[in-house]
């Protein structure tokens, strides 16, 4: 009888360390579809700044004639966006497309009668609110990654992580150039 | 550029006839909710009903005056000295002089006095509001008169006394003020009044002190009045921060005081100064009974003292824009949900082998033996079990899913925290407090003496807004695992229990967030229903009202034959069809927002946990989780250990 219970107490713990061992497991498996899912919540964003921009450039087109080759650099970054393959070109493509269009909000200032105008203020307001929206789903990814990785490293699942193969997962990374100071100069001319 | 000013109105012992009348003027002509406006108008006291540029509150005053409510428009006076620590006295033919360490403060014969006799342990407002909850309850909103003068005074008496004498020049001003803390001066002073009981004294030394005043007001009140910066706070009994901020506040209320009577005295017309000083009923500025008894009773304990914080919580709050008002309130019996069935099969089970078990006398034998192998202690493991992982999961789930900012949010589940906001005039139906959600929960008492729910009534079908600082987003809560922060009891008649005990068969127990918490949501964000229905449903609804317009018939009818054959109706559905084109046009052309759009509810897929909890941080959520896991594992570890001991023992 006593052999008996020492076997049933043995099958209990291991199946509360198994039970604990399924939690953390499901843990990751959410965690790591959730960071995929943060992803493809950001493409839908790029994707709906990608079909915005024509709208935009036809605006600009109208009133800056003497900028073409800003709106011509941002036609080629979207284009770019468009052609590009692989997670890291991808991401190239669209931060240089954030850079061509942080250009062309900078040129629009010496257009007032273009900033005047009621089509541009609402594209270029919707493409600023996608672009905060952007940043903050940056963001999320970046908490998520993080909270994925703190426990990949944690005591007890990094057991459960190891026997599992669970890998770290990277972080959106800024380009280097937008670590550098801006240089601000008020001199004339 | 205009002042900001404070609009205070003296509250309402019970509702009269003009009041619907009243809060309706306030609704629609000085945009002030009206839920909160009345909250605000119903009470013993004073309350700050709204603050703003002064010329639009004389415009709200002269609306009350219209409905004879009192109200002042006033800046507050800048403090200027705070009352000095009595430590003894002496009385002179001439004058009572009051004496501090270092100061001392001489009350002439025919002086002016402003005396506050006050309580710091809270006991008077949980009183006054389990009064106000009882009334609320048991007899709807007429009749709350308060609690009476002596009552009153002698709970302050039984709680933490404290005596403020302000000294007032002839505009109504303070001059110095001195203040006296029972057994903290000495006694001796008064002379043949003195008694052996401190608090008596510091009644004592009010009526010496009221026998050298011409004019004296007696003001009991503080901690009653939902006023800002002056209300109190309740702590533990030796926490001196909060004594201290209590004391603070209590001379704001003595400041503001004096600012309301000079106030009152000039839109008194009466030139006699007793006139003017006269307690006004509502305000129940009183006078001291001149034959005071000795208090003997108990001190009582009351235990809810997070009741008085509501207070003050509601204090800081003015009314805000009209909010339109809630939708009906589900009632459900208890006994509706799956999970009250199962519960009401179980028991039945239960009841059934115990009426026939206990019959047939094999129940006691077979509870024994069930007991000694260890059955009933492995059930009460796997069940703590069972318990333990599934709240271990959801600690993890919410550990595991990051925060996102509210304008961002992607559908499906997510985390948000921000400030809880009102979408509708929701307050709560016993405590009468501006709320996002309440959950009402009536108990009676059965044949055994133990509490049992009867019903629970909730707001859980009426949405609320989360803001951060990037927008807002509208929360649904039906079906939502809430964890409020605040709960108040009543029993029926109108007492909180003392210690614990009451002789009543019936309790209610209010859980509330209140509008403007930090809250935290776990739920999925979806896109939010359309309220409007759809095209067909409009256009069935527009050929309606043409078939019984007859303006409209007469329009279609173009051969007058007096019906409308084939090709009129023909030419009716097609304008009706081009309008609702328009229509859908011209509402696709605006944009819509993110709260027009999205809302938070509960996930769709089954096992996902929808979770709002009042709370500051994440961490004290996952936190109390956290205790509850611990405290589950450790009951089921203990359960186990027993299951083990009687399977090697038997």
């Amino acid at each position: 009888m006593t052999g008996w219970i020492v076997l049933g107490v043995l099958v209990l713990i291991i199946a509360l360390v198994v039970l604990y061992v399924i939690v953390i497991y499901n843990g990751f498996v959410a965690m790591k579809n959730g960071i995929d899912r943060d992803w493809s919540n950001i493409d839908v964003m790029l994707k709906q700044r990608y079909d915005e921009l024509p709208k935009l450039i036809k605006v600009c087109e109208g009133y800056m004639q003497h900028e073409k080759q800003t709106l011509e650099a941002v036609i080629k970054a979207r284009a770019d966006v468009g052609k590009a393959s692989g997670e890291n070109q991808k991401m190239a493509a669209q931060n240089a497309l954030s850079e061509t269009l942080k250009s062309l909000f900078m040129v629009t200032e010496r257009y007032p009668e273009l900033k005047a105008d009621k089509g541009f203020r609402q594209l270029a307001n919707r493409i600023t609110e996608l672009e905060d929206q952007i940043a903050d789903r940056r963001e999320l990814v970046n908490a998520a990654v993080t909270i994925y990785n703190t426990r990949l490293d944690q005591f007890p699942d990094m057991i459960v992580a190891r026997l599992f193969n669970f890998t770290p997962r990277g972080l959106w990374k800024i380009n280097p150039a937008h670590r550098q100071d801006v240089d601000v100069n008020f001199s004339p001319g | 550029m205009t002042a900001e000013a404070r609009l205070i109105v003296e509250q309402l012992p019970a509702p009269d006839e003009n009041l619907a009348e009243l809060l309706k003027e306030l609704s629609t002509t000085c945009k002030l909710d009206a839920y909160s406006c009345r909250q605000l108008l119903l009470g013993q006291g004073l309350a700050l009903l709204t603050q703003g540029p002064a010329d639009q509150l004389h415009e709200i005053r002269q609306t009350l005056v219209d409905y004879a409510v009192q109200g002042y428009v006033l800046t507050p006076t800048r403090l200027v000295f705070a009352p000095f620590i009595l430590n003894r006295l002496e009385i002179r033919a001439t004058e009572l002089c009051l004496m501090g360490r270092e100061k001392q403060l001489v009350i002439p014969r025919k002086s002016r006095l402003l005396i506050l006799l006050s309580d710091l342990s809270g006991q008077l407002a949980e009183r006054n509001l389990s009064l106000i909850l009882s009334a609320h309850r048991y007899r709807g909103t007429t009749g709350n008169s308060g609690l009476e003068q002596e009552k009153i005074e002698r709970i302050i008496l039984q709680g933490r006394p404290v005596l403020d004498i302000y000294l007032l020049d002839k505009k109504g001003f303070p001059q110095a003020a001195a203040r006296a803390f029972p057994g903290k001066f000495d006694h001796h002073g008064l002379g043949e009044r003195a008694t052996l009981s401190t608090s008596q004294n510091l009644l004592k030394l009010a009526e010496l002190a009221r026998e050298y005043a011409e004019d004296c007001r007696v003001d009991m009140h503080f901690g009653l009045s939902p006023l800002p910066g002056a209300s109190l706070t309740v702590g533990k009994e030796n926490d001196l921060d909060v004594l201290k901020k209590n004391l603070r506040n209590l001379t704001r209320y003595a400041w503001l005081q004096a600012d309301i009577d000079r106030l009152r005295a000039q839109d008194t017309p009466a030139s006699d100064p007793e006139d003017l000083m006269a307690p006004t009923a509502s305000l129940l500025a009183t006078t001291l009974p001149d034959q005071i008894t000795n208090q003997s009773q108990p001190q009582a304990t009351v235990d809810q003292p997070a009741s008085t914080g509501k207070a003050n919580r509601t204090a800081e709050r003015s009314p805000k824009k009209n909010l339109p008002t809630p939708p009906d309130v589900q009632h459900h019996k208890v006994w509706t949900s799956p999970r009250a069935i199962i519960g009401i099969v179980l028991m039945v089970l239960v009841g059934l082998i115990t009426h026939f078990g206990t019959r047939n006398g094999w129940l006691a034998p077979l509870a024994v033996k069930a007991f000694s192998s260890g059955l009933i202690s492995g059930l009460l493991t796997i069940s703590f079990l069972i318990g333990g992982f599934r709240l271990l999961t959801l600690k993890r789930l919410i550990e595991n899913t990051p925060t996102s900012k509210i304008r961002s949010i992607a559908m499906g589940l997510v985390e948000i925290r921000g400030t809880a906001r009102r979408q509708y005039a929701l307050v709560s139906p016993m405590t009468q407090i501006a709320c996002i959600y309440y959950r009402l929960t009536r108990y009676k008492r059965n044949h055994r003496n133990n509490w049992v729910i009867s019903s629970i009534t909730s707001s859980g079908h009426v949405p609320f807004w989360v803001e951060d600082d990037t927008g807002r987003v509208s929360v649904n809560p039906d079906q939502a695992r809430v964890k409020a922060d605040h709960r108040q009891e009543s029993f029926e008649e109108g007492t909180v229990a003392f210690g614990g005990f009451s002789s009543t068969d019936e309790k209610w127990v209010e859980e509330m967030i209140y509008d403007g918490a930090l809250i935290y949501v776990l739920g999925e964000a979806r896109v939010k229903k359309s309220p409007r229905p759809d095209r067909r449903q409009r256009r069935a609804e527009a050929l309606r009202r043409i078939k019984q317009d007859p303006h409209q018939r007469a329009h279609y009818d173009t051969n007058a034959d007096g019906r409308l054959d084939e090709n009129e109706w023909q030419t009716a559905r097609d304008d009706v069809d081009e309008q609702l084109l328009h229509e859908d046009l011209a509402a696709s052309s605006r944009r819509k927002t993110q709260d027009e759009l999205v809302e938070i509810g509960k996930p769709r897929q089954r096992g996902v946990p929808f979770v709002i909890a009042e709370t500051a941080t994440e961490a004290r959520l996952t936190r109390r989780y956290g205790l509850s896991i611990t405290l589950l594992f450790a009951t089921a570890a203990s359960c186990g250990a027993l299951t083990l001991w009687l399977l090697l023992t038997h």
